[in-house]
């Protein structure tokens, strides 16, 4: 139980999906230990989901801190109106410092109605996280990465939604030796309002994408689809390459949605991730971050995706890319190198 | 059997027609730049527009909060196909903050009985993804989040919307009305506006409504600054023409072995 009086509680909110850790839940646990300190508190994981006692179990390990189990038929897929409703009453109990939750759109809406509930502030995709003068200091991409905001609240607690890799590299310290204890507390049934009817799974024809070593992946700056045949040609080049896209790209026809990288897309992680015209929106950088080498093609020099790449090219692809083909076919018919 | 859609829009900066953002202050410099509909928003209009194309006695007000920039992006929506178009005078000092927009258009919302409010899964500005859930909150409405399809059962007051996850998956939820669902973009591409509608949209006058701006909820957080990010000093930009930069990057790929 959290005992009344815990002030120094930081509630580490994970959620599963069909019996599984979320990716954001796991990157989350692994960094609960390092956030709880930016608060001078203890993480107490919460895990929502059905018959999960087990992955509860494994979690708190891996992450060193005692979990919470919320069980409900409903949760095993992320259910936002009870995990709000059961993390509530958690926080009325332990007045925690603060809530945090693994970003995306689902935990958005559990962490707008919970901080709605509670009347705290809701400070959604943070990915830098400081104290400074009793204050939380907090910055997140605005713009779709293009400007970084920084804001501040003093309110306790605070509800948080965190990026992926907010401390890098996104590994959990100081694990205690005792294995934390897990508790399991059954969700009451206190939503009927929003009701699970099934899950749609997307079939992906291949794990081409995943497998593939290299990844040529598009967004806007390919301003049209008489030019997605560049991505071809460029990825013609590689040994194993497939083509990916964004979002943007993706919403506007120039690539099919199942080739979509991104938070609510394939996630890969290739030995080299060309970016070209993405301007690397914190959603599509979640998907492709893991990537061991990126290189950016993009017009403009201050594209956030040129914070996370390796090597930039200030260029327009549908002119740069045509160059580059022609220059390793130059490079192949000569037999040897550049 | 009537039933009514209110679709809520936010008015954002205008980059996609070539607008630069400045910064002034804690903030970009609102003066310097266009004003247009947020992107997810228009998709939130199109799925209300599209359940109006199919069924009968459905009407869709689209509603803005904020000062009279919004209008351009309501007069927009009526050109799309909405029925009305309103305005919500908020004039915050500052910018309107997600739980203070959401309490405004609750207040607001709550004496006209919608059977179902849309809007964007989040704004292209402030990316929160937090105000539609609020306005659901605010009003005890079931909330779907990041809908990419809403199927409407008009008989049977209620929706089942299909929400992203991640991976890929979706979920579908059913949800009786009164609800509030937010739209992620991408099935279907909003439309442009009809000439008729068009015309209408200039002669029909944008209704004005002013706020309830009693209790409000809590005081927003201290907005301190906005800043470009800062260039990571391990990007190496390649410099050079055209040819160099390209045999640069070969080279490099050559080194790694991933060329054929």
């Amino acid at each position: 139980m959290i005992q009344n009086k815990c002030p120094g509680t930081v509630l580490i909110v994970g959620e599963t999906i069909d019996g599984r850790l979320s990716a954001g839940s796991r990157d989350l646990g692994n960094q609960a230990r390092r956030l709880a300190g930016q608060f001078n508190g203890e993480p107490v994981g919460v895990l929502t989901g059905h018959d999960i006692e087990q992955l509860a179990r494994s979690w708190s390990k891996t992450a060193g801190m005692r979990v919470i189990v919320l069980d409900h038929a409903q949760c095993r897929y992320p259910n936002p109106p009870l995990t709000a409703s059961g993390v509530g009453a958690l926080a009325d109990a332990c007045s925690p410092l603060a809530v945090c939750f693994p970003h995306n759109l689902r935990a958005c809406q559990a962490a707008a109605t919970l901080a709605w509930h509670i009347e705290a502030h809701c400070i959604t995709a943070v990915d830098s996280l400081l104290k400074e003068n009793g204050h939380f200091v907090i910055e997140r991409a605005v713009f779709g990465g293009k400007l970084r905001e920084t804001v501040s609240t003093g309110r306790r607690p605070v509800v948080l939604t965190i990026m992926p890799g907010l401390f890098s590299p996104s590994v959990s310290l100081e694990v205690p030796d005792h294995s934390p204890s897990v508790e399991s507390r059954l969700l009451a049934d206190t939503n009927h309002r929003f009701i699970p009817q099934g899950i749609n799974r997307r079939i992906d024809t291949d794990q081409a994408l995943e497998r593939a070593q290299v990844v040529v992946s598009a967004g806007r700056g390919l301003k049209g689809p008489e030019h997605t045949g560049l991505l071809d040609v460029a990825a013609g080049m590689f040994k194993n390459a497939a083509v990916g896209g964004s979002r943007g790209a993706c919403d506007l026809g120039w690539l099919p949605h199942t080739l979509q990288i991104g938070e609510t897309g394939r996630t890969v992680s290739p030995a080299l991730y060309l970016a070209c015209g993405i301007s690397g929106a914190p959603q599509h950088l979640a998907g492709m971050r893991e990537s061991q080498t990126v290189v950016a093609v993009n017009t403009d020099p201050k594209a956030a995706i040129c914070n996370l790449a390796h090597y930039a090219v200030i260029e327009d692809l549908t002119v740069f890319l045509p160059v580059l083909r022609e220059r390793y076919e130059r490079m192949r018919d000569k037999g040897d190198g550049v | 059997m009537a039933f009514s859609i209110l679709v809520c829009i936010k008015a954002v900066p205008d980059l996609a027609s070539g607008g630069t953002l400045t910064i002034a202050g804690p903030w970009i410099d609102e003066t310097a730049i266009g004003w247009c509909m947020n992107h997810y928003d228009a998709h939130a209009l199109e799925a209300a527009l599209a359940i109006k194309d199919a069924a009968t006695d459905i009407t869709v007000d689209a509603l803005s909060a904020g000062p009279d920039r919004v209008r351009n992006p309501i007069r927009r929506a009526v050109a799309m196909g909405a029925d009305r178009g309103i305005h919500l005078a908020v004039n915050p000092v500052g910018r309107l903050a997600p739980a203070t927009a959401a309490l405004s258009i609750a207040r607001f919302a709550k004496t006209k009985k919608y059977d179902l409010i849309l809007t964007g899964a989040m704004s292209e500005d402030e990316m929160h993804g937090i105000t539609g859930p609020m306005i659901a909150a605010a009003l005890d409405l079931p909330c779907a989040a990041a809908a990419v399809e809403i199927a409407l059962d008009v008989p049977d007051r209620s929706l089942t919307a299909t929400c992203e996850m991640e991976g890929g998956m979706a979920e579908i939820v059913r949800l009786p009305c009164p609800a509030l669902v937010t739209v992620q973009t991408g099935r279907r591409i909003p439309r442009y506006p009809s000439l008729s509608n068009t015309i209408r949209s200039r002669r029909q006058a944008i209704e004005r409504a002013v706020p309830d701006e009693t209790a409000n909820h809590t005081p927003p957080v201290d907005r301190l600054r906005v800043a470009f990010p800062q260039q990571t000093s391990s990007c190496q930009v390649i410099e050079g023409t055209l040819i160099e930069k390209a045999d640069a990057l070969l080279r490099l790929f050559n080194d790694h072995g991933w060329l054929k």
